[in-house]
């Protein structure tokens, strides 16, 4: 079932100004990490990762996501946050009126690429991954991690 | 005819078959049931089928297991973009339903749905017609990524009764001649015209594939059949402008000089020559034509000279998996069947010839049509045993994979492998 996402991280994801991280594993294990700025929400809530290549790694892993139930994850940063989304690769477009709409973009922004699949990835949880915020909660969750030079009187 | 089809004993359940591959996907192990015990559309399912946006059965090259030739869906597409080619099965041979369920269609099981399907999306050609007035769907049909063309609907195999007992190429073709006007031999231009027509959708096709019955004439056995797709491919090349253009050709086993004026004057980039059934003596009973034509040893030598041709890893072969095991002649146990099929496909992948199998779907119309095909523990292992033969002898299987064929659950898990070169 989708998570939904804070709005804060809807209007992030909705800005090609963001830096969106793919992260997937592989059927051995091995991770791997794409860096694709045109990574979006559809209107049912599930990001849309345009995989131009059939043989590449992400395209592989995210196969073995959808057939394995294997997380991925989406690292989103923007006008100083971050935020993490876990995910399942959800379902592959290679036909019909969503992937030629796809398609048919792509070719017209860049007329040498192609298109092998336009990828619906489920979030299952979301957490925003802000270093004050990360700072914040391990000060709160786990008080012994802190140097004590940061605890004394100054 | 509807016949009512007896399962061998007790067989592993589809979960108890997932829990004993966990390296499988669940999704293709439901795939691979759903291709052995066929669909049943209910009527809301088949409500849903918009003429406008779905394909429906197009050129019929082979029948259906409920016998009926009827506009129905082409066949079902997964969510991990494969595809499912199936055929509508009598409810009483216990098959998957396909019904609309909270708003979707769904593959459902005694009233639980599994997984969601779709429809195959009609292609824009197929609403047109030829200058010589041929629905340009008869001319060449489509897969969600495929082109087909079926130029020849006869088998020369069948004049003298020597058909592959699986088959009911002929039967169909004398219903697809009477019930819906497709012509037994298509006219070169027609085919020009569709593909043409057909590559003009953005994005929708990644291959063409080729097929027809054996035509044993000509002044070498078989020279007419290939005089014949060299004209076809020639016709489908022009729309090209590439001199080679992915394609697969799966024909009969043709002998050196026929395979390389394939190679040399067409564009064609793959080819399949399918032995049906991996032994020499099966073969003999289920494949009397291709045996008195061609023969077992012949067909296996000309398939390894045909990689010399097109190239280690763009030539294959195909088995109707199942049929090995038909009675009286079959494997009476299925690991006899398996362990005898792996490694006869293991001595052509070493000289690099793959095989991609389907599992049989008996019809009523052939003449094994009353018979069972086999357990799903035995396709599972089946399509590991064969992806596995892939891996080790690093033979790519790109030209028939998910995208350019869809039916063979082995070269599906080669979507998880890197290139094999």
């Amino acid at each position: 079932m989708t998570t939904p996402l804070p709005d804060d991280l809807k209007t992030l994801l909705s800005s090609p100004d963001t830096l969106k991280v793919l992260a997937t594993v592989g059927p051995d294990g091995e991770p791997h990490a794409v860096l694709d700025p045109s990574i979006h929400l559809d209107a049912g809530g599930r990001l849309v990762y345009l995989e131009l290549l059939e043989s590449s790694r992400t395209q592989r892993d995210l196969v073995a996501s959808l057939w394995f139930d294997r997380p991925v994850t989406l690292m989103v940063t923007g006008r100083g946050r971050t935020w993490r989304i876990a995910a399942r690769a959800w379902k592959a477009h290679v036909a019909g009126p969503l992937f030629r709409r796809h398609y048919e973009r792509i070719r017209a922004e860049r007329p040498a690429a192609d298109l092998a699949a336009v990828w619906l990835i489920e979030p299952v949880a979301v957490t925003e991954e802000t270093d004050a915020v990360r700072r914040a909660r391990q000060e709160a969750e786990r008080p012994f991690f802190i140097h004590l030079d940061r605890l004394a009187r100054t | 005819m509807a016949v009512v089809i007896q399962r061998r004993g007790p067989e592993l359940s589809r979960d108890e078959v997932c829990a004993k591959h966990p390296d499988v996907p669940r999704l293709l192990v439901l795939k691979t049931d759903v291709q052995r015990r066929g669909v049943f559309y209910t009527d809301a399912a088949l409500a849903q089928l918009d003429l406008e946006r779905h394909q429906v059965t197009g050129t019929h090259i082979f029948g259906t297991r409920d016998g009926r030739v009827a506009a129905r869906p082409e066949s079902l597409l997964l969510r991990d973009g494969s595809s499912i080619i199936t055929t509508p099965t009598p409810l009483e041979q216990d098959p998957y339903v396909v019904d609309h369920v909270d708003g979707r269609l769904a593959l459902v099981e005694r009233g639980t749905a599994l997984e969601e399907v779709e429809y195959w999306p009609r292609p824009d050609y197929y609403a047109k017609t030829t200058r010589s007035g041929l629905p340009m769907r008869f001319a060449v049909s489509a897969r969600p990524q495929r082109l087909n063309v079926f130029p020849y609907r006869h088998c020369h195999f069948w004049n003298d009764d020597e058909g592959c007992l699986f088959c009911d190429i002929v039967p169909q073709l004398r219903r697809g001649k009477t019930d819906l006007g497709i012509p037994a031999r298509l006219d070169p231009e027609d085919v020009r015209e569709s593909v043409a027509e057909a590559l003009k959708e953005p994005g929708r096709f990644v291959g063409i594939c080729l097929t027809a019955g054996s035509n044993t004439r000509g002044k070498a056995a078989f020279d007419e059949e290939v005089d014949y797709y060299v004209e076809i491919l020639r016709a489908i090349g022009a729309s090209f402008a590439t001199p080679r253009f992915p394609s697969q050709l799966i024909g009969t086993a043709f002998s050196e000089a026929q395979l390389e004026r394939l190679h040399r004057e067409t564009g064609l980039m793959s080819y399949t020559a399918d032995v049906e059934v991996l032994d020499e003596r099966l073969f003999g009973w289920i494949c009397p034509g291709k045996a008195r034509w061609v023969g077992y040893r012949e067909w296996k030598r000309r398939l390894v000279a045909a990689a010399g041709i097109f190239g280690r890893g763009r030539v294959n072969t195909g088995i109707v998996a199942g049929v090995e095991l038909a009675r009286p002649e079959g494997f009476a146990r299925e690991d006899d069947a398996l362990d005898a099929v792996l490694s006869e496909a293991d001595g052509l992948a070493e000289q690099g010839v793959s095989t991609v199998f389907i599992v049989w779907s008996p019809r009523p119309a052939s003449a094994l049509g009353d018979q069972r095909n086999a357990s799903l523990d035995y396709y599972i292992r089946l399509a590991k045993g064969l992806h596995a033969l892939r891996v080790e002898h690093r033979l790519p299987i790109d030209f028939d994979d998910y995208r350019h064929c869809g039916n063979h659950p082995d070269s599906d898990l080669s979507r998880l492998l890197g290139a094999l070169t």
